[in-house]
């Protein structure tokens, strides 16, 4: 699961999988805006089958956030 | 964790004008009160105006306006409910994903949506949400006074890109344009006989009457031409430019009228009397956005030209002047399985909702 977090912030916000890791965020990856937000969550939900809660939508902030409530969703 | 509250109730009010202050402009007219309960419709009754927003502690983080109104959606005379988008924004500092629950929040509401002027960041978002949008809504433009007009030319225009719009009167004796206040009486369109209105607003009495005789900044002229159940209408207000020069500039914000012969020759005539009058009280030109070719035609045949899609002739922006490339863009959610027409079939002007919004409140308002 980890594995394919990454790749889809890679691809989303058009990081290099290398500079992404448990320490990504919000805050500290520049391409990370509300737009991109949104193509994450799409990307994500389509990748794992899943449907979002709108407010799990707003906790996706990082990628340790996004590991815990996609972990939440596939049990 | 953030709230998503329906509407916005106006005895908050002071925190929604910090709010668009710190996240729009501090200066911006929809920091005013009066204007901002008339942009929203907020109900006397129970003082709640029309705009989603999202609460994180009880601090407003994010707003999106909505204006329920009915649509002709290709059958007139059977209109549909449809809502009008606008000011959406999230303060910058909050969690990622608000702007985007907010439009979650009323697609779950309406299924045709419409909206004008997004901003920079709002197109690309429309568009990855499925909705169609046009970059620029047409613009035509008519000069009354070349010499005039020669100091507000855009850098890259030049003085002979004036002599293709030049006002050309048609009718040797024009009719004398009347102001009129809107009633039963004298304004109840059969609706179909305006093909031109197929997809596009409703113009009641109740949509214009809002739109134009209680709007609390601009003084906007309603002319009708013809038979209440038929009339030609066409809706201006004068501006008065100021920056690098002092102009008057008329706009023609609406413009419609039955597509028979006969309700062209009204617009005609009509149209033709608006634009002698704005020449009349000394506007150095006019101009005029609208969508739909059979209305356009009209001004078009009064001498005007479309402005080109690249670059820009006469100045959109004029209090003050600017000289940046504006257009007004258009972009809509329609019903899955329904109607989904072309932009030159929609009637989309400067009367839709705040295609048309001051910029700022007038100094010398005594309201």
């Amino acid at each position: 699961m980890e594995k394919k977090i990454i790749k889809i912030l890679s691809n989303v916000l058009e990081v290099p999988q290398t500079d992404l890791g448990e320490h990504s965020s919000q805050v500290n990856v520049a391409n990370w805006d509300s737009l991109n937000h949104m193509k994450l969550v799409v990307a994500l939900e389509e990748e794992f089958g899943v449907k979002f809660k709108d407010e799990d939508i707003l906790e996706l902030q990082s990628f340790k956030l996004i590991k815990f409530i996609l972990s939440k969703y596939l049990k | 964790m953030v709230d998503i509250i329906d509407y916005f109730p106006m005895e908050r009010w002071e925190q929604m004008r910090l709010f668009l202050s710190e996240c729009y402009r501090l200066d911006h007219a929809i920091c005013d009160r009066k204007f901002f309960e008339w942009q929203f419709q907020a109900d006397p009754s129970d003082g709640n105006a029309s705009v989603l927003c999202g609460w994180e502690n009880d601090r407003l983080v994010g707003i999106l306006g909505y204006l329920p109104f009915s649509v002709h959606w290709g059958e007139l005379g059977n209109p549909y409910p449809a809502v009008w988008l606008l000011y959406w924004m999230v303060r910058k500092e909050t969690q990622r994903g608000l702007g985007w629950l907010l439009t979650k929040r009323i697609q779950e509401k309406y299924t045709l949506l419409l909206t004008v002027n997004a901003s920079e960041l709002g197109g690309p978002f429309f568009k990855k949400l499925g909705w169609a949008f046009f970059p620029r809504v047409a613009r035509y433009t008519c000069v009354f006074d070349k010499k005039q007009c020669v100091p507000l030319l855009f850098p890259s225009a030049i003085e002979s890109d004036l002599d293709k719009m030049i006002f050309r009167p048609i009718f040797p004796d024009p009719d004398s344009i009347t102001e009129v206040a809107l009633n039963k009486e004298n304004y109840h369109p059969d609706w179909k006989l305006y093909s031109g209105l197929s997809f596009g607003t409703v113009r009641s009495l109740s949509y214009l009457t809002w739109r134009y005789f209680k709007h609390p900044v601009f003084k906007y002229y309603v002319i009708l031409k013809g038979e209440a159940q038929r009339p030609a209408v066409c809706i201006y207000r004068i501006e008065k430019a100021f920056g690098i020069y002092d102009a008057l500039v008329g706009r023609i914000v609406d413009f419609f009228h039955p597509d028979d012969k006969q309700g062209k020759t009204d617009g005609l005539i009509l149209m033709q009397g608006v634009l002698q009058y704005l020449k009349n009280k000394g506007c150095s030109y006019v101009d005029f956005i609208c969508s739909n070719r059979t209305y356009s035609q009209t001004f078009l045949d009064l001498g005007a030209d479309e402005e080109p899609n690249d670059r820009q002739i006469l100045p959109v922006r004029i209090t003050p002047i600017q000289h940046t490339l504006r257009h007004q863009n258009f972009a809509f959610l329609a019903p899955q399985g329904g109607h989904f027409p072309v932009l030159e079939n929609m009637h989309i002007t400067k009367s839709d909702i705040d295609g048309d919004g001051p910029a700022l409140i007038p100094k010398n308002d005594s309201r």
